[in-house]
């Protein structure tokens, strides 16, 4: 439980930060289930929306995330701390997430909306508008957004999930590679065709 | 340095990350974008596009899917192959616990019926454990000349202990010989045979071999007369053979 204390109060550097995973790695394996409650609070949140905006549905996210997690669990004793925790999770997410579409009834069938999700959205980004933005301002972002992310989850999988832990997850080519199991060299001209096709798309839509 | 607006826009992805953009290409890119008007809305139009993805906002897990992950999580962490298999057994078989017992109990109580019918061996019966055969209890004093071979008799004796009947199987079977043989049988007394402590009917097989009889109450075994069978339970009056 050491390990678990140490996080929640924080870090004195990258190297403690990595002793500290590794005793969390451990405790994990040993079956802590603390330690497992608290890698599922900090974690759940970041993965959740990671898997959702790759999958562009959260119902769907909401699958992913239980198989994640689940596999999380089971797979603990085969991780060896070769890479982070976090990109060894990220890893099964982006995995999970783009063979969860793969069959062909889940691409054909009709996707289930949560009609909660879907009307609270342009809600939410009304309530959380910065402060001075007109009602109208805060309205048309809103829009703007549900576009971006429209034009997003219409890129093949590959591109829109380079895209995803690039600029929403901003993560350094590195890590992006680790997690998608290829070279540097691939995520940077999958990026810059993922940027290409997304410009595009949305050059169509708003009219650029 | 004097890269087509093709090339340029090919390296935008990096300029704009910087983290990859080596100097030199960042420089060329500078150089292009402050001759280049096409270029420079190019550029913008790209950062607005990465803008726009960064300022997506992160959806966050409803409760009920959070609810959903934990009862997920819960299974998975109390699912060992072999409670989930024993619960799986459990749940499929409990339902027929009670008819599968009461057909169990039926058929052993069957079987056992069918066994012990089977087992038990008919001496062991007890109808013919408690039975005894008759026997010669006092002959009257008689000599009878039965030749060689000897005599053979089938007698009825009645559960008084009587003679009522007899038949000579084999042996001389003359008139003087049946005489007195009828002697011998009218005035001998017999210890009935006896069923569960009942007196009852039966035959006794004699064999007689040139005798005389002097005295009365001797034993079968100290005189020539031997009785060598009786008793069967299946007819009446009883018949047996030993």
């Amino acid at each position: 439980m050491e390990a678990v204390r140490a996080l929640q109060t924080g870090f004195d550097g990258v190297g403690s930060q990595a002793t500290e995973e590794a005793a969390l790695v451990a405790e994990l394996q040993a079956g802590s289930e603390e330690a497992f409650d608290y890698v599922l609070g900090a974690y759940k949140n970041p993965v959740y929306s990671l898997v959702a905006h790759i999958l562009g549905n959260d119902a769907d996210a909401a699958d992913v995330l239980q198989n994640v997690f689940v596999k999380v669990f089971r797979g603990i004793g085969q991780f060896h701390g070769h890479s982070s925790l976090k990109t060894w999770m990220y890893r099964i997410a982006v995995r999970e997430a783009l063979n969860y579409r793969r069959g062909w009834f889940r691409r054909h069938v009709h996707e289930p909306v949560s009609l909660d999700e879907e009307s609270a959205e342009p809600v939410t980004a009304l309530s959380t508008k910065p402060c001075g933005e007109s009602p109208y301002e805060a309205l048309e972002l809103a829009e703007r957004q549900k576009l971006v992310k429209a034009a997003l989850a219409a890129l093949p999988p590959p591109y829109r999930a380079v895209l995803v832990l690039r600029e929403i997850d901003e993560m350094p080519y590195d890590e992006i590679a680790d997690v998608l199991g290829i070279a540097e060299g691939t995520v940077k001209s999958r990026l810059m065709r993922g940027r290409e096709l997304l410009r595009r798309k949305l050059a169509t839509i708003l009219g650029h | 340095m004097f890269e087509s607006c093709l090339e340029i826009r090919r390296q935008f992805s990096e300029y704009v990350d910087l983290e990859t953009c080596g100097r030199a290409t960042r420089l060329s890119v500078r150089y292009h974008l402050q001759n280049c008007a096409s270029c420079r809305r190019e550029l913008e139009l790209r950062q607005l596009v990465d803008s726009d993805l960064r300022s997506l906002p992160r959806p966050r897990m409803s409760a009920f899917a959070d609810l959903r992950l934990n009862v997920a999580l819960s299974r998975a962490r109390h699912a060992h192959i072999l409670a989930s298999l024993t619960l799986k057994f459990e749940n499929a078989f409990r339902p027929l616990l009670l008819p599968a017992s009461g057909a169990v109990l039926a058929g052993l109580l069957c079987l056992g019926l069918t066994l012990h019918c089977l087992i038990v061996p008919p001496a062991a019966r007890p109808e013919e454990s408690l039975a005894t055969p008759a026997r010669i209890e006092s002959l009257i004093p008689v000599e009878i000349n039965t030749g060689d071979s000897g005599l053979w008799m089938v007698t009825h004796v009645n559960s008084e202990g009587r003679v009522v009947d007899y038949q000579v199987v084999s042996g001389n079977n003359s008139p003087a010989v049946k005489s007195q043989l009828d002697r011998l049988m009218y005035f001998s007394v017999f210890h009935p045979a006896t069923r569960s402590g009942r007196p009852t009917d039966a035959q006794v097989v004699l064999a007689i071999r040139r005798i005389t009889v002097r005295a009365s109450n001797v034993s079968p075994h100290e005189g020539n007369v031997k009785p060598v069978s009786f008793f069967s339970p299946s007819s009446t009056p009883e018949r047996s053979r030993a």
